[in-house]
């Protein structure tokens, strides 16, 4: 029991949301994962081409959201409970 | 496609290729990121640049010892940064501050002297003129900025080619530094950039500056170094004066994190050390080797 939390804690600490998806809350995983690698680096990416200043503020932002989604799926991963 | 509404296999398989291939992107280029195949990378410089570097060295007032900042110094580094996003090179041509040149309207001269009569845009003339090369952006640097960035990075590695001491009080410059390859605090590395007691003089000085720049961008890689970026625009807006934009700069960033070690070349207009009657002890540039760098450096 606590191998498996143990497990996706891991998973979810390598790559945000996939301990969501072993311990089967594919949506939520998914969710965490297209936040982290698609919308916050495309939002960076398109304030480049916007202006300098607005990329330093998005990429600080999204920097630490960024990690605040990392900690909280790590943390969600090891705590999630199975509703049989 | 069933009833459901639900997705069908392939195209479940088409997403999750796209999810895994945009993970594994993030991953490389906040880690690898000279790993990231050229044609992938994405915020970085586009078209060939050639940037004009300008070191200008400290100088404090004689009786308050306050650091005078001004820009209007003489030039004691004066590099031509090359960016070839195509073969993603970076190319360093050092031209030694001691070089003689036509300044125009002031005659031969050192190339050193041309900020103090004409600022940038005489110095790009100037250079212009003994080297063909057009430039139109500028970065002015003075040695805080080495000091404030290596302090930042928590310091660089470097190999220093001999013990170095010595002590000016006017100049505020006190070097203390033994032979061998070593991590450099912020002071140290001005010292180890300032020091010119040397049997080839500036040459050897040239040498050293390549050396911590190369140091420096391989620093600047380390992922954990990302998080550090916006301290490091601060620290480049309080010291350096650009007419770049700050979206090119951060470009111009982006481009030295995903260059590899081995892509960036250093050159050096080197010459003959003469006593030039009025100018004093200069250097001949050496018209031969100085052809053959540019054509390797275009």
């Amino acid at each position: 029991m606590n191998k498996a939390r143990l497990i996706a804690a891991i998973a979810s600490f390598l790559v945000v949301g996939l301990g969501q998806i072993i311990r089967g809350e594919k949506r939520k995983g998914l969710k965490l994962m297209l936040a982290v690698y698609f919308v916050l680096p495309s939002a960076v990416y398109l304030a480049l081409l916007i202006s300098g200043v607005l990329t330093l503020i998005v990429l600080g932002l999204g920097s630490i959201a960024a990690i605040i989604i990392w900690a909280y799926s790590v943390i969600d991963a090891f705590t999630y409970e199975k509703i049989n | 496609m069933e009833k459901t509404g639900r997705p069908n296999n392939s195209t479940r398989l088409l997403a999750l290729f796209t999810l895994i291939g945009g993970i594994v992107y993030f991953y490389l280029t906040v880690f690898t990121p000279h790993l990231v195949p050229v044609f992938l990378r994405i915020g970085s410089v586009r078209v060939p640049t050639n940037i004009l570097i300008l070191g200008i060295d400290m100088n404090y007032d004689r009786f308050t010892g306050q650091r005078i900042v001004d820009m209007n110094g003489r030039t004691d580094t004066i590099i031509i940064a090359r960016i070839d996003p195509v073969g993603y090179k970076l190319k360093l041509l050092s031209i030694p501050r001691d070089t003689v040149v036509d300044i125009p309207g002031y005659g031969p001269q050192k190339i050193n002297a041309a900020n103090v009569y004409g600022g940038t845009d005489l110095v790009k003339e100037t250079i212009y003129k003994l080297t063909g090369l057009h430039l139109d952006k500028h970065i002015f640097v003075n040695a805080a900025a080495a000091v404030a960035l290596v302090d930042l990075l928590g310091g660089v590695d470097v190999y220093v080619d001999k013990d170095m001491y010595y002590t000016d009080n006017a100049q505020k410059l006190y070097i203390n530094l033994k032979q061998g390859q070593q991590r450099l605090s912020g002071r140290d590395a001005e010292g180890f950039l300032r020091f010119r007691h040397d049997t080839y003089g500036d040459l050897t000085r040239i040498s050293r500056q390549q050396r911590f720049m190369l140091a420096i961008f391989k620093e600047f890689a380390r992922p954990e170094n990302i998080l550090k970026a916006p301290i490091g625009l601060e620290i480049a807006r309080q010291h350096f004066h650009t007419n770049m934009p700050l979206g090119a700069i951060i470009r111009l960033l982006n481009f030295t994190r995903m260059i590899g070690e081995k892509d960036i070349v250093t050159y050096t207009a080197s010459g003959e050390p003469q006593d030039i009657p009025g100018v004093g002890s200069a250097l001949i540039t050496d018209r031969k080797n100085l052809e053959n760098v540019l054509k390797e450096f275009q």
